[in-house]
C-alpha cells in the first residue's frame, strides 16, 4: 500500500527527531536540575542560625509581641547592648503581666521579622503622667519594686550596659521585656538556631530524575513507531493482528453481529410461535450457538436466568439438569424420550396431561438448561420422549402440569401433547406441580393434562404440546420446569412451593403422574397414597412412564416427597405419581 | 507523538523554572500569627512562681522573728497579717519569744492560684499543720498592683475538722470573688457584717441561724463568760465591740461548690472598767508587753485584730455559713 512507505519514512523522522534533538533537551534539563539540586543542598544551603538586629531608641523598655520570641525556633539568644550605662535586664514574663508592668508608660514592640536580618519595631503605649513618673523614678521606684525584683517574671537576667541571654520560649503567650534602665538607645539582636532547615534540593532531585527518565523514554520508547508500539493488542475475535487480519476481523464481526441479529429475530419469532420449541432465548443462544461455530460451546447448567424463567412465560430450562448427566449424553436421552413418548402417545392416547407434560416439561428442561441444553432439549421437546426422559428431571414438568392445573383453562389440545408427554412425565414433578399450584381440587386428568400440555407445550417450546396455550401454564411450566430441574438435580426455589418441594424428592414425576390422572382422587396420605397413585398413574401412564419411571425413579421419589410435602390435595397424584414411578421402576 | 512529547517537555521547563525562584535559600520570612493564647485564661502565677513568693515571704517573716523586730516585715507583710505580726514581734521581745501560734509551715497542701488579669490579685495558700500538730494555716497573698510584690495579707489558723471546698488546680486557676459576689446565701460583705453581729450580740442576734456554731466564737463567749465572772467580783463591767472595716475582705470563688471562701478583717475592742475606783490592768502577759509602760486607769481598752475566715455556700443550698478557721491577736492596749 502506499502508507506503508509514507508511514516508514514518517516514523523514522520521528524516531530521529526524537533521539536526537528531544533526548539531548532531556537529559540536558535532568544535569541542570540534579546540578541545582546539589547547590541547594551545599552552596545555598539555608542557614542555620538567623540573626536579626534592630535598635531602639530614647525608649526605656522594649517587650516582644507574643509569638515573636519564638518565632523561628523556640530557642532564643537575646542581646542588649545599651547606649548608656545603666542596668539592663531581660525579663521572662507572661504577656498580661508585661502589660501590667507597661501600663502608663512608653514602650517599643518587636512584632516580628521584617526581613532575616532585621527586626520590626513600633512605639506603643500612653505615657501616664510624667511627674508620677519622675517621681517614682526619683524615690527609687516606691510605689514598685525594681524591675529585677518583681514576682511576675518567670526569669530575669541583668547586667551593666549589656546583657545576653538564652530563653526557651515554648508558649506563645510568653514575652520577653527589657529594660535598658533609663531612656536611651539600644541595639537589639535575636539569634535562633533552626533545628528544622527548609530543604530546597530535593524538589530539584526529584525533578531531575523525572527528566532524566523521561530522556530514556523519549530515546527508547517514544522513539519506536506507534504501531509497533503496540504489540499486544487483542482484537478479541480472531486475533489476527495484520490489516487485513483486521479487515477480516471486522468482517468476521460483522458477520458476528449479523449472525447475532438474526439469531435473535429468529429466536423473537420462535418465541411467539407456538410450534417452535425454545424461547427467545433458547433460539437465540442456539442460533448464536450454531453461528459462532468457532466459539466453544460453554454448558453451564447453574447458569440459568430465575428471574427470567420466572417472567418468561416460554422460558424453562430447568430441566438442563436432566440433560447434564454424565453416563447418558444429552442426546441418548433426548433420543429416547422421543421413543418412549412415542410410544406413550399410542398407549394412552389422552392419557393425563402429567405425561404431556411431562413431556413438555421435559421439553421444556431442556430447552432451559441452557444453550446447549435449550437445543438439545428442542430436539428433546420435539419428540415427547426427551421430554419424557426429562421428566425424572421432571420436577419441574410435574409442576408445569401443575401450574396448568392452576390455571386451569388449558386447552384440550394440550391434552393431546399432554398425554404423550404425561406418561413421562405423570411421573415427575408435574403431579406434584399441578397439585400444589392448583387447588388441588382433583381437577380432571384432562384439565391437568390441558395445564401440563400447556405448561409443557409452552415450556417445551411448543413442540410437542398445545403451547400457546395459557400463559401460566407456561409460567407454570416454566416454574415447574426449574422445579423440576431443581428436583432433579439441584433444589432451586421456585415461585412454586411444589416445584419447590418436588425438587427435595424426585416426587415430581410422581406428582405429574397423579395429576395427570386426575380423575383419581388425591385425598391419600402424601407418602402412603403415593405408591396407591403411581399405582393408579402408573395405569394411566405407566406404560409409556415406565422407561420414564426407571431413569425418573429417583426423581420420582423425590418428587414423591416434595409432593407428598407441597400438596395436599394432590397427594393422590403424588402417590400415584409415586406408585407410578415405582410400578414403573 | 511529536505534539505530545513537546508539550510535556515544556511542561518540565516551566516547572523547574518555578523551583528556580524558590531557591531564596532561607526560605520565606515567618510571621507571627495572632496568638489565640491571649484569649484563653490562664493562671497568673505557676506553682514554681508561688513557691518563690511564699518562700521570699516566709523568709522576710522569719528574718523578722529572729530580729523581733518588725522594721523589715512591711516588705512582705500588709493588710492585717501585718498588724497581727507586728504585735506578735512586739510582745515576742519583751517575753523572749514568738507564740506557739505564729509559726507559719513552709510546706502546703493546697494553692488556689487567681486567673484574673487585672490587679490586685489573691492567692490564697494552705500549708501543712506545724510539727507541734497545730492546725493548717490559711495563708492569703496579695499583689496590689503590677509594680508590687506578692504580700502575706492574713493568716487564719484553719479549725480542726473543719470543711473547706473545692478550688480548681494551679495549672487552671481559679477566679477570684468580689464582696458583692450574688448567688450565694449572703454576700461576701453581708456575710462578715453578719458575723460582726453575731459576735456582738451573741445569741441575741438576729443572723444566728444562718452560722452554725465555731470554735472562734465558742472561744470568745467562754473568755467573755470568764472574764465576766472576773469583773463581776470586782463590779467591774466590761464589753466587746466588734466592727468591720471597710475593704479588708479577699474572696476566692470556689467553682465546683458554688460558694465563696472569704477572708476577712474583723477589728474589735475590748473594754474593761473596772469598778470601786480600781485600776484597771493590762490581764495577760500580751496585753502587758503591749501596754507597756503605760498609766494604768480603771478602764482599758484593748485593740485586736480578728481574721475570718468564713465559707459561704451558693444560694439555694439551704446551708448555713461557717467560719472554718480564724485568728486573734491584740495589738493595742490602752489606758484610757
Amino acid at each position: 500500500m502506499d502508507n506503508e512507505p509514507n508511514a516508514e519514512r514518517k516514523a523514522r523522522r520521528h524516531a530521529v527527531l526524537m533521539r536526537g534533538v528531544v533526548t539531548p533537551i532531556l537529559g540536558l534539563l535532568a544535569v541542570a536540575a540534579i546540578g541545582l539540586g546539589i547547590m541547594n543542598a551545599t552552596e545555598w544551603k539555608p542557614s542555620r542560625t538567623i540573626t536579626a538586629q534592630t535598635q531602639i531608641s530614647g525608649s526605656r523598655y522594649v517587650v516582644t509581641d507574643p509569638g515573636v520570641a519564638g518565632l523561628v525556633d523556640s530557642d532564643v539568644t537575646v542581646k542588649v547592648l545599651s547606649g548608656g550605662s545603666g542596668k539592663v535586664c531581660v525579663a521572662e514574663t507572661s504577656a498580661k503581666d508585661a502589660a501590667g508592668w507597661l501600663s502608663g508608660e512608653r514602650y517599643v514592640r518587636l512584632t516580628g521579622l521584617d526581613t532575616w536580618e532585621t527586626l520590626g519595631t513600633e512605639k506603643a503605649g500612653s505615657a501616664g503622667s510624667a511627674s508620677t513618673k519622675s517621681a517614682d523614678a526619683a524615690q527609687g521606684d516606691a510605689d514598685g519594686v525594681d524591675f529585677k525584683d518583681s514576682d511576675m517574671w518567670h526569669s530575669v537576667t541583668c547586667d551593666a550596659k549589656s546583657v545576653e541571654t538564652e530563653s526557651d520560649v515554648k508558649d506563645d503567650s510568653t514575652v520577653l521585656l527589657i529594660d535598658l534602665g533609663e531612656k536611651q538607645d539600644a541595639d537589639i539582636s535575636f539569634t535562633w538556631t533552626r533545628k528544622t532547615l527548609p530543604d530546597f534540593a530535593t524538589p530539584f532531585y526529584f525533578v531531575g530524575g523525572l527528566l532524566a527518565v523521561a530522556a530514556v523514554l523519549t530515546a527508547s520508547v517514544f522513539a519506536m513507531p506507534p504501531h509497533r508500539r503496540r504489540k499486544r493488542v487483542v482484537t478479541g475475535t480472531a486475533g489476527q493482528l495484520e490489516e487485513r487480519a483486521q479487515q477480516t476481523e471486522e468482517h468476521a464481526e460483522e458477520v458476528t453481529i449479523r449472525e447475532a441479529l438474526a439469531g435473535s429475530v429468529s429466536s423473537l419469532i420462535a418465541a411467539f410461535k407456538p410450534s417452535k420449541r425454545g424461547g427467545r432465548r433458547h433460539a437465540a443462544s442456539s442460533s448464536a450457538a450454531g453461528e459462532s461455530f468457532e466459539q466453544p460451546t460453554v454448558i453451564d447448567p447453574s447458569a440459568r436466568n430465575l428471574v427470567a424463567d420466572a417472567s418468561d412465560g416460554a422460558q424453562y430450562d430447568d430441566e438442563s439438569v436432566g440433560e447434564e448427566t454424565s453416563v447418558i449424553s444429552p442426546d441418548e436421552l433426548q433420543a429416547y424420550f422421543a421413543r418412549l413418548a412415542q410410544e406413550s402417545g399410542e398407549s394412552f392416547g389422552t392419557e393425563t396431561a402429567g405425561d404431556n407434560e411431562a413431556a413438555d416439561s421435559a421439553d421444556v428442561e431442556v430447552a432451559d438448561a441452557g444453550a446447549a441444553d435449550e437445543s438439545l432439549g428442542e430436539s428433546a421437546d420435539e419428540s415427547d420422549e426427551p421430554a419424557e426422559s426429562e421428566e425424572p428431571v421432571g420436577s419441574d414438568e410435574t409442576d408445569e402440569a401443575d401450574a396448568a392445573e392452576a390455571s386451569g383453562a388449558e386447552a384440550d389440545s394440550a391434552d393431546d401433547a399432554d398425554d404423550s408427554a404425561e406418561s413421562g412425565e405423570s411421573d415427575e414433578s408435574d403431579e406434584t406441580d399441578e397439585s400444589d399450584e392448583s387447588d388441588e381440587t382433583g381437577e380432571t386428568d384432562e384439565t391437568d393434562e390441558t395445564v401440563a400440555e400447556t405448561d409443557n407445550a409452552e415450556s417445551d417450546d411448543d413442540a410437542d404440546d398445545e403451547q400457546g396455550d395459557a400463559d401460566v401454564d407456561a409460567d407454570a411450566d416454566g416454574t415447574d420446569d426449574e422445579s423440576e430441574t431443581d428436583s432433579d438435580g439441584e433444589s432451586e426455589t421456585n415461585g412454586e412451593s411444589e416445584t419447590d418441594k418436588e425438587s427435595e424428592s424426585s416426587d415430581e414425576p410422581e406428582s405429574d403422574e397423579p395429576e395427570s390422572d386426575e380423575p383419581e382422587p388425591e385425598t391419600e396420605p402424601e407418602s402412603e397414597p403415593e405408591p396407591d397413585d403411581e399405582s393408579e398413574d402408573a395405569d394411566e401412564s405407566d406404560q409409556p412412564e415406565q422407561p420414564d419411571d426407571q431413569p425418573e425413579q429417583s426423581d420420582e421419589q423425590q418428587s414423591e416427597q416434595s409432593d407428598d410435602e407441597t400438596e395436599d390435595g394432590t397427594g393422590e397424584d403424588d402417590t400415584a405419581a409415586e406408585e407410578s414411578a415405582e410400578e414403573e421402576s | 507523538m511529536k505534539k505530545h512529547t513537546l508539550t510535556k517537555v515544556a511542561a518540565l521547563l516551566v516547572s523547574a523554572g518555578m523551583l528556580v525562584s524558590l531557591a531564596a535559600c532561607e526560605g520565606q520570612v515567618p510571621q507571627v500569627t495572632s496568638s489565640q493564647s491571649s484569649e484563653k485564661t490562664s493562671p497568673d502565677l505557676t506553682t514554681a512562681q508561688e513557691k518563690k513568693i511564699r518562700n521570699k515571704i516566709l523568709d522576710v517573716i522569719d528574718a523578722a522573728d529572729a530580729a523581733k523586730n518588725p522594721a523589715a516585715l512591711a516588705e512582705r507583710v500588709t493588710g492585717p497579717q501585718l498588724d497581727i505580726r507586728t504585735s506578735e514581734l512586739t510582745i515576742a521581745k519583751a517575753t523572749g519569744k514568738m507564740p506557739a501560734k505564729a509559726t507559719i509551715p513552709r510546706k502546703i497542701t493546697q494553692t488556689v492560684i487567681p486567673v484574673n488579669d487585672g490587679w490586685p490579685r489573691t492567692v490564697f495558700t494552705i500549708t501543712t499543720t506545724t510539727d507541734d500538730q497545730q492546725s493548717k494555716r490559711l495563708l492569703v497573698l496579695t499583689q496590689d498592683s503590677a509594680r508590687d510584690n506578692y504580700k502575706l495579707w492574713g493568716v487564719a489558723r484553719l479549725f480542726q475538722g473543719a470543711k473547706l471546698p473545692k478550688f480548681e488546680v494551679p495549672k487552671l486557676g481559679s477566679e477570684m470573688g468580689t464582696a458583692k459576689d450574688a448567688k450565694l446565701v449572703a454576700t461576701p460583705a453581708e456575710a462578715v457584717n453578719e458575723y460582726c453581729d453575731l459576735l456582738n450580740k451573741g445569741d441575741a442576734s438576729a443572723y444566728k441561724k444562718d452560722f452554725a456554731d465555731d470554735m472562734f466564737r465558742d472561744d470568745l463567749q467562754q473568755l467573755a463568760a470568764t472574764v465576766q465572772q472576773g469583773m463581776e467580783a470586782n463590779k467591774g463591767t466590761q464589753q466587746q465591740v466588734f466592727t468591720v472595716p471597710k475593704d479588708q475582705i479577699k474572696i476566692m470563688r470556689s467553682a465546683a461548690d458554688g460558694g465563696d471562701l472569704v477572708v476577712a478583717r474583723i477589728d474589735s475592742t475590748w473594754t474593761r472598767q473596772a469598778g470601786e475606783g480600781r485600776e484597771s490592768l493590762p490581764a495577760s502577759d500580751e496585753e502587758k508587753a503591749l501596754f507597756g509602760n503605760g498609766k494604768a486607769t480603771s478602764t482599758m481598752r484593748v485593740t485586736y485584730v480578728n481574721v475570718i475566715a468564713l465559707w459561704i455556700p451558693a444560694a439555694g443550698s439551704n446551708q448555713q455559713i461557717v467560719a472554718v478557721g480564724a485568728e486573734r491577736q491584740p495589738v493595742k492596749v490602752e489606758a484610757i
